[in-house]
């Protein structure tokens, strides 16, 4: 596994200890309803950690915005800057769907 | 597994890194970081991108100042920064629909938070308009019967700033002291409101010294004698429970980035039942019910809910992980060193704001010897000026303690490693100023500092 910038190892801590922390908190609950939308809520989480993971490391030097990093290649200079550059799709495909969310629909556009 | 022996072997590389660093400065944990052939996503020209990266960043220790972005803040903003970029006035297609239902969400999640309608909650571009509004806002609107309003001498530079103006403008102002321990006396309030005052404004949780104020009291002597309460809950809201209706609030501030939102937004809870009428500050397409024109930014305000939201969720652990590390720094600190004054009341504070004063050393010499730890002395408003910082002085703190003293900031991402660090370090450094200063060996050969008359130059 690899080991990310500094910028996301605070994060990475705190979710492994949350994580943990919430297992044991809740580790003599028997209602199965309340379960089920623990685990639910635990799927949940998981995709957001997936989709960061994926999407952010796609991204170009990530936590050394202000360094001087001088790339020695024209493209690479064009990954960062341009803004139709790869991370960018990738984030745009992981966040959006086929068709638009409105929610509460019930309620009238007047 | 693997995290916690890379952070452990680089937190031992760092203790057993002593004496002068000749090469390149050593801020913070120096850490490896190995950046592996590129991923199927990222075209093959990056292949002259650095195989090893050292990233070197100071320990963040100033959560007061502004927090980091909470990972399900972040992944809820970027489909509105990315996707769903519509603005959310435009009536007329989906794309402003999304955007405005979004918007609604947000609201509700931040009126949940403070037990609040959702029609009560503005948003606006952070704690700081927020107070304007409120200040600037309802004082103008009652112009003409009440003229008179009340602050306390510890509150945060813009409402300060906003009475200078009023009184400008011809509005009395009454700034009531505090006591020693920072908390203001009832008493004195009692006595100061008068048939004119239209608001008080007293902030919830100071960013300083990290008191909290009496507010439920507070609400209750304004709600008896009809004048409009005002807190400045930036650094409280998300941390510590709150809510308007119990505590009598009129108006609350809140802050985006003190409760690890994004930059750039906040809200203004205003009080529906019975109405507090404000005068709008800024004027443009009635926008939030004409308190507050302009284009809602979407991805931002989204980003305020969810932090509202997960802060909702996560108060309690929190408040236990932060409480337990606070307890940690300052015992080992103040075990360990002689002549050190926490700044604040012990029992009314909020723990993860610990302000500490180092007798016989300078706050800005301790600062930059703390180099690889991100500190600060006294909020970042005042950071540019010299002159320490006028809530120590309204506290009573000596001018030498004054200068000498440091914030420490815990919050939701930090470790246990990075709380012993700081102490470490700190320790150290106090020492070792300490050893160099003069007036540090008069103490020790019992000479009192008070008594000694200094020569002109």
């Amino acid at each position: 596994m690899k080991v990310s910038p500094v910028a996301y190892l605070l994060k990475i801590t705190y979710a492994v200890r949350r994580i943990r922390d919430a297992f044991r908190e809740n580790k003599n609950v028997k209602d199965p309803v309340e379960i089920q939308t623990l685990v639910n809520k635990a799927k949940r989480d998981l995709e957001i950690i997936r989709r960061q993971v994926v999407s952010l490391k796609s991204m170009p030097a990530v936590g050394m915005v202000g360094r001087t990093h001088i790339p020695s290649s024209g493209t690479a200079l064009r990954n960062l800057y341009l803004p139709g550059s790869s991370s960018q799709v990738h984030i745009g495909q992981l966040y959006s769907t086929d068709k638009l969310i409105i929610e509460n629909q019930e309620k009238p556009r007047t | 597994m693997l995290l916690r022996t890379a952070w452990r072997r680089a937190a031992a590389a760092v203790r057993a890194a002593p004496g002068p660093r000749s090469e390149a400065p050593a801020r913070g944990l120096r850490l490896r970081v190995v950046d592996n052939a590129p991923q199927s996503a990222v075209p093959s020209d990056t292949a002259t991108a650095p195989e090893v990266e050292s990233v070197l960043r100071p320990l963040y220790m100033d959560v007061q100042a502004t927090t980091p972005l909470d990972p399900r803040v972040l992944d809820a903003m970027l489909p509105y920064l990315v996707n769903y970029y519509g603005n959310p006035h435009s009536r007329t297609h989906a794309y402003g629909w999304e955007s405005e239902a979004a918007m609604e969400r947000a609201r509700q999640q931040v009126a949940s938070l403070i037990g609040a309608d959702p029609r009560e909650i503005i948003f606006t571009s952070g704690a700081t308009e927020s107070n304007n509004i409120a200040v600037k806002g309802v004082a103008r609107f009652y112009r003409s019967r009440k003229k008179h309003l009340i602050t306390t001498q510890t509150e945060h530079k813009c409402v300060l700033d906003s009475c200078r103006s009023l009184e400008a403008e011809g509005f009395q102002v009454t700034y009531l002291p505090v006591k020693k321990s920072g908390i203001i006396d009832l008493k004195e309030l009692e006595a100061a409101i008068q048939p004119d005052t239209s608001l008080v404004s007293v902030m919830t949780v100071n960013n300083e010294i990290g008191v909290k104020q009496p507010i439920a009291e507070i609400g209750q002597i304004c709600s008896s004698r009809r004048v409009y309460f005002h807190t400045d809950a930036a650094q409280a809201v998300g941390k510590i429970p709150l809510d308007v209706n119990d505590m009598k609030i009129d108006l609350m501030s809140i802050s985006g980035h003190k409760i690890y939102g994004p930059k750039g937004v906040g809200a203004i809870y205003i009080r529906r039942r019975p109405r507090v009428r404000v005068e709008a500050l800024q004027s443009g397409g009635g926008q939030e019910r004409g308190m507050r024109s302009g284009t809602v930014p979407t991805p931002l305000v989204v980003g305020l809910g969810a932090a509202c939201e997960v802060a909702q969720q996560e108060m309690e652990y929190d408040h236990k992980w932060i409480s337990k590390l606070a307890e940690r720094l300052t015992k080992k600190i103040m075990n360990s060193l002689p002549d050190v004054v926490m700044n604040g009341d012990p029992e009314h504070h909020y723990p993860g704001c610990i302000n500490l004063s180092f007798a016989y050393v300078e706050g800005e010499s301790l600062l930059m010897a703390l180099k690889d730890v991100a500190l600060s002395s006294g909020s970042a408003c005042t950071s540019a000026s010299l002159e320490p910082s006028y809530v120590l002085r309204a506290i009573g703190t000596d001018e030498d303690l004054a200068h000498s003293s440091i914030r420490f900031g815990i919050g939701r991402f930090t470790t246990e490693e990075e709380v012993d660090y700081t102490v470490e370090k700190c320790i150290h450094h106090v020492k070792r100023l300490r050893e160099m200063s003069p007036l540090w060996e008069m103490v020790q050969d019992g000479i009192d500092l008070k008594s000694i008359k200094w020569t002109q130059h």
